[in-house]
C-alpha cells in the first residue's frame, strides 16, 4: 500500500520536474528567438527562476528516495563488515537528514505564508510566489520521510 | 522601553562590494560618526551580504541581520507610498529630490507604517534615470519598438507609454544584453553607466530636465535592535539620521552625478535634450502615471494627491533653501 | 572564530558519519547561525537562502547545459568520438589510451560535467582497451583523467558555480577554459605516452586505419563541432549571454538527438528526469554552502583569517603557492563541489586583495579541482568509474592516475608562470 503510493507520487514527480526542465529550455530558447523579431517573451526571466526552482524541489524527494545525495563514504568502506556500527551510522545519517529536510520544510512553509501576506508575486509574468514557497516545503517534508524510507545502499553518480 | 546603557554590537547586511562608494564614502563614515556620538557603545559589523538584494528588508525585519541598505523597487508593490518620487519629471539634484522626498515621506506617508517592523533611518535617491541607446533615434516617434531594459514596475510603464518593448532583467545581466546587442537602451543614472563601463556600447543619451525616473534607497534597523540601544544613544542615532542622513548621502551622490555627467560627455557620448515641443509631448505622453499613483496611494489611506502637491512645491523651495539648482 | 572552527569540527564528524554534504551543511549552518541571532532568524535566513538560491536566472545554465550533454549521450555520439580518435592514433603504443584523453576532451566540448564525462568514457572505451589487453591502472587512470576535462573545456558547471559565486563573467571563463582545457589534453596524452615508455606492456599498440577509414570516422563529429561552435562561438562573439546559449544548445543537442533517431517519447523522459535528478543534487549543495557560508559570514571567520593571512606578510606568489597547496590537500579528501563552495568565500577575497586576476584564478581553481577528482581518498571519478567498471579494484584505479596528476601539476605550473594562456583568448573578447 505505501510502497504503491510511493512509488504513484514518484512517477508523479518525475513527469513534473521533467515538465518543468522542458519549460525552462523553451522558454529560454523562445525568448532568444522571439526577441529577434522584438517580440520577446513577457516576464522569460521570472518564468525562469520559478521553473529552476520548482523542478529542483520536485526533484528533491527523487533524489533522496534514491540516494542520491552527494556524500564522503570514507568510513563505509572501513566499516563494511561490522554491521551494528553499519547501522548506527545509517541511523545517524537517515535521521540527521529527516530532522533537517523536515524543518527546512517548515520554514519554507512560513517563508510562503510571508509572502502571501507581503503580497510578493512575480511583477511581469503576473503570478504570485507564495505558492512556489509552499510547494518547495511540501517537497522538503516529503523529502524527510524519502530520508527514513530510502534503500541502504548508496548511488552516487552526480556531480560537477 | 528600557534604558539599557549597554555595548550594542550591529550587524549590518551589506549586499554592495566593499570598494563601492555606498560602502567606502557613505556607511562606513556613518558608521564611525555613530561610534564617536555614542562614545563606543553603538558599534556597526560589516559583514559580506547575508541573502540577495531584494531580501534584504525581510532579513533585516526577520532578525537575520540588525541593519541593512536596500532599494525600493527591488520588491516591487511593496512600498507603493514611496513610489511617486519614481515618477518622471521631478528634480535631477540628487540632494534637492531626496530632501523633497524625506520631507514628503515624513509629513504624509510614516503613520502608514510600510516600514513595519524596522526604524526607518533614512531614505534618498542616488541621481536621476535618463535614457541611454545604442542608435540614436530623432525623435519621440523613433522610440517606437526599441527594446529596453527595465528595472521596475513605474520604469516598464513608462517605456509602455512611449512605445518602447521591455525586457526585464536583473543589472548584472545588462551590461551583457547592451554589449550582445540584446537591447537597444535602457533608463539609467549617469554614475550606473560610468561604473559599469557601458558607454561604448550606448552613444547617445536622451535627457528630460527632472529625469525619467529614480530608483529610491533605504537604510533601516530592526526594532528589536533598535530597542537594545539606550534612549541616550537613540537619540544620538537619530541626530544623525533623517534629513541629516538624506542630505549628507545624497550630496555625495550629486557630486557622483555631476563627474559622471563630465566623463560621458568626454567619452564622446551624444547628449539629446528633450526640450520644446518634443517636452511637450513627452509630458502629454507620461502624465497619466501621476493620476494613477495617487489612485493606488490613495487606497492604503493617505491623502494622496495633497502629498504630491507638497512634494512638487517643496522641490522648488528645498532647490532655494540649499542654494542649489533643481536639476 | 572560536564558533567557526567548533563547527567546522562538527561538519567533518557529520560527512565522516555518511551525512549527505548538502545536509551537514544545512544542520552546522543552521545550528551555527542560530547559536549567534537565535533560531527564529536563523530558520528564516535558512528558508530565504534556500528559495533564492533555486530560484535563480543565472543558475538556470546548470540544468541547461546538464541537459545538453545528457542528450548528446543518447544520440551516441560519445562513441563515434571515441572510434574517429582511435582511427588516428589506435596504432600508437597506448593508443586506446590516447584516443580516450581526445575523444574525452571533445566530449568535454559539449558536456558540462566531469562525472558525466568519466562515466560515459568509462563505459565506451574501456571494453576496447579491455580487449586490447590494457593494463587496469593505465586503463582507468585516462579515462578518470580524461573525464577531469569535463569541467575546464566549456560548457562547466564547474566555472558556472565560480562565475556565480564571485560575480565573474561566466562567457570570459568559459572562452578563458578552452586553452587549459587543450593543454591539459596533450599533458594527459605526454602522460599515457610516458607510461606506456616505461611499463610497454600496459597499453599495446592497436591497428593502423587506412586514410579511408580516417576520412569517413570524420564525419561523425560534425554534430559536436556545429553545437560546440553555436555554443562556444555565440558566446564568444556576442550573440548571446551563457544563459542563453544554455537554451539554444539543449535544443541543439534536442535537434541532433532526434535527427539521428535515438530518442523515444520513453528515454526523452528518462533523461529529462535524470538531469533534473542531477541538478537537484548540485543545486541543494549550493544551498547547504550559501547557509553554512552566512555562518562562516556572521561568526567573523572570513574576516579572522584575512587578518591572520594579512599579519603573514609573505608576498603574493608565496600566498598563492600556499593557497594551492591548500586545495590540493583538501582535494584529496573533499569531494569537488564542496570543496569549491566551501573555499571561495574565504579564499576569493583573499587572492582579489592580493591582485590576481579574477579569471584566471577561477582556471586555476578548476584545474586544482580536477586534480581533487582523481586523487584519493576520495576522488570522485574514480568512484564513478568504480560504479561503470565493478570488476577493477579501487587500488589499482587511483594507482593509474598517478602520471595524469603529474601531468596537472605541470599544468599548474604553466599557468602561474604564463597568465597568458588564460588571459589571452577572453582579452581579444
Ligand atoms: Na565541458
Ligand atoms: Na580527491
Amino acid at each position: 500500500m505505501i510502497r504503491s503510493v510511493a512509488a504513484n507520487l514518484r512517477t508523479a514527480l518525475w513527469l513534473l520536474t521533467s515538465a518543468f526542465i522542458l519549460l525552462i529550455m523553451f522558454v529560454s530558447f523562445g525568448d532568444v528567438t522571439m526577441r529577434t523579431f522584438a517580440k520577446p517573451i513577457p516576464g522569460a526571466y521570472e518564468v525562469t527562476e520559478i521553473a529552476v526552482g520548482a523542478m529542483v524541489f520536485a526533484a528533491l524527494p527523487i533524489v533522496t528516495l534514491k540516494n542520491e545525495h552527494v556524500s564522503v563514504t570514507l568510513l563505509s568502506a572501513l566499516t563494511a563488515r561490522i554491521t551494528w556500527l553499519r547501522w548506527c551510522v545509517l541511523i545517524v545519517s537517515r535521521g540527521i537528514t529527516a530532522i533537517v529536510f523536515a524543518y527546512l520544510g517548515y520554514r519554507l512553509w512560513l517563508l510562503g505564508n510571508e509572502f502571501n501576506a507581503t503580497g510578493a508575486a512575480a511583477i511581469f509574468a503576473d503570478f504570485p510566489l507564495a505558492p512556489f514557497a509552499w510547494f518547495a516545503g511540501v517537497m522538503c517534508w516529503l523529502s524527510a520521510v524519502a530520508g527514513l524510507i530510502a534503500a541502504p545502499e548508496h548511488h552516487q553518480q552526480q556531480d560537477i | 522601553g528600557q534604558a539599557l546603557a549597554e555595548n550594542v554590537t550591529l550587524r549590518f547586511s551589506n549586499w554592495v562590494p566593499p570598494t563601492h562608494t555606498l560602502t567606502v564614502d557613505m556607511f562606513q563614515p556613518w558608521a564611525k560618526d555613530v561610534e564617536e556620538a555614542t562614545e563606543g557603545r553603538v558599534k556597526i559589523q560589516f559583514l559580506p551580504a547575508l541573502g540577495a538584494p531584494a531580501a534584504h528588508f525581510d532579513l533585516v525585519r526577520n532578525g537575520v541581520a540588525d541593519m541593512a541598505f536596500a532599494v525600493h523597487s527591488y520588491s516591487p508593490d511593496r512600498f507603493p507610498l514611496t513610489e511617486f518620487v519614481e515618477l518622471p519629471f521631478t528634480a535631477e539634484n540628487a540632494v534637492v529630490n531626496s530632501v523633497a522626498y524625506w520631507r514628503t515621506y515624513e509629513k504624509f506617508m510614516a503613520g502608514a507604517n510600510e516600514h513595519k517592523g524596522t526604524h526607518l533611518l533614512g531614505l534618498w535617491v542616488p541621481g536621476s534615470y535618463q535614457l541611454f541607446t545604442k542608435t540614436g533615434p530623432e525623435t519621440l516617434d523613433d522610440l517606437d519598438g526599441l527594446r529596453i531594459r527595465i528595472p521596475g514596475t513605474l520604469v516598464e510603464e513608462i517605456s509602455t507609454k512611449l512605445g518602447m518593448v521591455s525586457i526585464s532583467s536583473p543589472l548584472t545581466e545588462a551590461y551583457d544584453q547592451i554589449s550582445r546587442g540584446i537591447i537597444d537602451g535602457m533608463f539609467q543614472d549617469y554614475s550606473t553607466v560610468i561604473d559599469f563601463n557601458m558607454t561604448e556600447h550606448m552613444p547617445n543619451f536622451f535627457t528630460a530636465p527632472g529625469g525619467f525616473s529614480a530608483s529610491s534607497q533605504f537604510l533601516v534597523i530592526s526594532d528589536r535592535a533598535w530597542n537594545k540601544i539606550s534612549d541616550a544613544d537613540k537619540a544620538a542615532i537619530d541626530a544623525l539620521s533623517g534629513e541629516a542622513m538624506v542630505k549628507r548621502f545624497a550630496q555625495i551622490w550629486a557630486d557622483r552625478n555631476t563627474a559622471s555627467l563630465a566623463k560621458l560627455r568626454e567619452a564622446g557620448l551624444t547628449q539629446h535634450m528633450i526640450e520644446g515641443e518634443s517636452l511637450a509631448q513627452l509630458h502629454a505622453k507620461l502624465e497619466p502615471l501621476a493620476q494613477e499613483w495617487v489612485a493606488k496611494a490613495g487606497t492604503k489611506g493617505v491623502d494622496a494627491q495633497a502629498a504630491l502637491d507638497f512634494y512638487r512645491a517643496e522641490l522648488d523651495a528645498v532647490a532655494e533653501e540649499l542654494g542649489q539648482s533643481r536639476n | 572564530m572560536t564558533i567557526a572552527l567548533i563547527a567546522l569540527a562538527i561538519l567533518f564528524l557529520l560527512l565522516l558519519l555518511e551525512v549527505p554534504i548538502a545536509i551537514a551543511m544545512l544542520a552546522v549552518g543552521i545550528g551555527g547561525f542560530a547559536s549567534i541571532v537565535g533560531l527564529p532568524a536563523a530558520g528564516y535566513m535558512a528558508a530565504d537562502s534556500a528559495y533564492r538560491t533555486v530560484h535563480s536566472y543565472n543558475l538556470s545554465v546548470i540544468p541547461l547545459f546538464i541537459l545538453m550533454g545528457n542528450l548528446i549521450n543518447r544520440a551516441e555520439i560519445s562513441k563515434e568520438l571515441f572510434d574517429f580518435a582511435y582511427r588516428f592514433v589506435g596504432h600508437l603504443r597506448g593508443g586506446l589510451a590516447i584516443a580516450t584523453v581526445i575523444s574525452g576532451g571533445m566530449f568535454s566540448a559539449v558536456c558540462g560535467s566531469s562525472l558525466a564525462t568519466a562515466a560515459t568514457m568509462g563505459r565506451i572505451a574501456y571494453p576496447s582497451m579491455k580487449r586490447y589487453g590494457y593494463d587496469d591502472g593505465l586503463a582507468s587512470g585516462s579515462i578518470a583523467a580524461a573525464g577531469t576535462l569535463g569541467i575546464m573545456v566549456p560548457p562547466s558547471v564547474a566555472l558556472i558555480v565560480y562565475g556565480v559565486l564571485t560575480q565573474t563573467d561566466i562567457g570570459k571563463l568559459f572562452i578563458a577554459g578552452v586553452v587549459p582545457g587543450i593543454l591539459g589534453a596533450l599533458l594527459y596524452i605526454g602522460a599515457v605516452m610516458f607510461s606506456t615508455r616505461v611499463h610497454p606492456n600496459s597499453g599495446p599498440a592497436g591497428e593502423r586505419s587506412s586514410w579511408g577509414e580516417r576520412f569517413n570516422a570524420l564525419k561523425s563529429v560534425g554534430a559536436v563541432v556545429v553545437l560546440f561552435g553555436i555554443v562556444i562561438g555565440g558566446i564568444y562573439g556576442n550573440l548571446f549571454t551563457p544563459t542563453e546559449a544554455a537554451g539554444v544548445g539543449s535544443v541543439g543537442a534536442l535537434a541532433i538527438t532526434l535527427w539521428r533517431r535515438k530518442l523515444t517519447l520513453r528515454s526523452f523522459f528518462e533523461t529529462l528526469g535524470e538531469t533534473a535528478v542531477m541538478s537537484a543534487t548540485i543545486f541543494f549543495i549550493l544551498v547547504g554552502a550559501q547557509i553554512f557560508g552566512n555562518f562562516i559570514n556572521v561568526a567573523g571567520f572570513t574576516a579572522a583569517l584575512q587578518s591572520l593571512v594579512a599579519g603573514l606578510d609573505l608576498p603574493a606568489w608565496a600566498m598563492m603557492m600556499l593557497i594551492i597547496l591548500l586545495y590540493v590537500v583538501l582535494g584529496c579528501v573533499l569531494e569537488s563541489m564542496s570543496m569549491l563552495l566551501l573555499t571561495i568565500p574565504i579564499i576569493y577575497p583573499l587572492v582579489l586583495s592580493l591582485g590576481f586576476d579574477p579569471i584566471w584564478f577561477g582556471i586555476i581553481v578548476v584545474t586544482l579541482i580536477e586534480i581533487a577528482l582523481i586523487t584519493p581518498p576520495v576522488g570522485m571519478n574514480v568512484y564513478i568509474l568504480q560504479g561503470v567498471l565493478p570488476g577493477v579494484p579501487l587500488k589499482r584505479m587511483f594507482a593509474g592516475v598517478g602520471y595524469f596528476v603529474l601531468a596537472d601539476i605541470i599544468r599548474i605550473a604553466l599557468l602561474l608562470l604564463l597568465p597568458g594562456l588564460v588571459l589571452w583568448l577572453p582579452g581579444l573578447m
